[in-house]
């Protein structure tokens, strides 16, 4: 379940972080909008790669 | 059609001399993400926590080495305090985060970091401003100018900033592959990586172990935003350059050092060739957000990396 959930976070940060980048093309630094989809995109994927992580090193 | 699949691939061989150069680009590119990625890999495989501060720590240790030029330091003694700011930094962590959230679950201490985030972006705005500042390249010894190659006839330009960070950048990574294999706290980390509790029970001390690894990511970071601040400015948006390195870990593998390197690599030309030679195709500005596409494409068909451990869920 761990794997399927954080495959689906991934997934979805990713096209999260595609949205802002692709609304953020044109301005440096980014709209609000841009920052936010980035930010969201970020912590999906980061927290999907957490959820992906093999169980063997965990402490609990 | 045609513009699709045979005109790019005609360009490439009428103009070789431009080819070298966008693949030149984008090797200088990929390397760089390259190094990003490594800092992520380095603490996930240390501590099994995805540092999300990553990214502004590259921020951090760029606006605290130009920040401190600023107020009068000599240029290769700012580079050293950044150091020493990142050490404290490593040691903060450890000391105020790790330390007191041992044996929470691993998606805590994720959030730990994400604070720590936010942190490192309000408290960087109070002390250095959140305007754009010049990347001191010459004050602390790297080149400008550029190398001119002429083959056939054509003309292929290398910038000496670009070489030099290649270099830096090779070398880096050398230097920790080489501490992770043969020192003997590089063998204690890749213990403390494979089996904390383990780890700790034949007397490996965790905590100086993360202090270690955290600040080799600070090193790595401090390296990096150098680099990348000397290609543009030094500013928060800097950020937005670190979430490149997302899509090289799903290329390379969560845990991966060689799969960092490669998928850094594979992103960074990547985007270079299809922004030059089929971006034209959809209005350009593809360079943004390719990786992104290039990364969701490869999670379809290998999930966990090109080099990342087999994912085996037991039920």
């Amino acid at each position: 379940m761990r794997l399927v959930i954080g495959l689906c976070l991934i997934a979805f940060g990713l096209v999260m972080l595609f949205i802002g980048a692709w609304i953020s093309m044109e301005f440096a630094p980014p709209p609000g909008a841009g920052w936010g989809a980035l930010s969201i995109g970020a912590i999906c994927t980061t927290g999907g790669i957490m959820l992906m992580r093999p169980n063997k090193d965990r402490r609990d | 059609m045609y513009d699709v699949f045979i005109d790019p691939f005609v360009q490439m061989y009428s103009l070789p001399d431009f080819f070298i150069q966008v693949l030149w680009e984008g090797f200088v590119s990929g390397v760089l993400y390259s190094l990003i990625a490594l800092g992520f890999v380095l603490i996930f495989k240390a501590s099994g926590v995805f540092n999300f501060a990553q990214g502004i720590m590259v921020v951090f240790a760029a606006l605290s080495m130009v920040g401190l030029y600023e107020l009068g330091v000599p240029g290769w003694l700012s580079v050293i305090l950044a150091l020493a700011i990142m050490y404290a930094l490593a040691f903060g962590v450890e000391r105020w985060i790790m330390r007191p959230l041992v044996g929470q679950e691993d998606i805590i201490l994720f959030m730990a970091t994400i604070g720590l985030t936010f942190m490192l972006i309000g408290g960087g705005q109070a002390i250095f401003g959140g305007e754009p500042k010049a990347m001191i390249t010459s004050e602390i010894g790297l080149p400008s100018g550029d190398y001119v190659w002429e083959p056939g006839g054509g003309i292929v330009i290398f910038q000496k900033l670009d070489i030099a960070a290649t270099i830096i950048a090779g070398l880096l990574i050398a230097g920790l592959a080489f501490f992770f294999s043969y020192t003997k706290i590089g063998r204690a980390l890749r213990a403390v990586a494979d089996d904390h509790q383990a780890a700790v029970s034949v007397g490996i001390g965790l905590n100086q172990i993360w202090v270690v690894v955290w600040f080799a990511a600070g090193i790595v970071a401090l390296v990096t935003g150098i680099m990348w601040g000397a290609k543009s400015d030094v500013s928060f948006a800097l950020q937005i350059v670190a979430l490149k390195a997302l899509p090289v870990l799903v290329l390379g593998g969560f845990t991966s050092i060689p799969g960092a390197i490669v998928g850094g690599l594979i992103i960074g030309i990547g985007e270079k060739l299809f922004e030059i030679y089929w971006g034209g195709l959809i209005g350009g500005g593809t360079e943004s957000w390719f990786a992104f596409i290039i990364a969701l494409v490869f999670l379809l068909f290998r999930p966990q990396g090109l080099f990342g451990d087999k994912i085996i869920e037991r039920v």
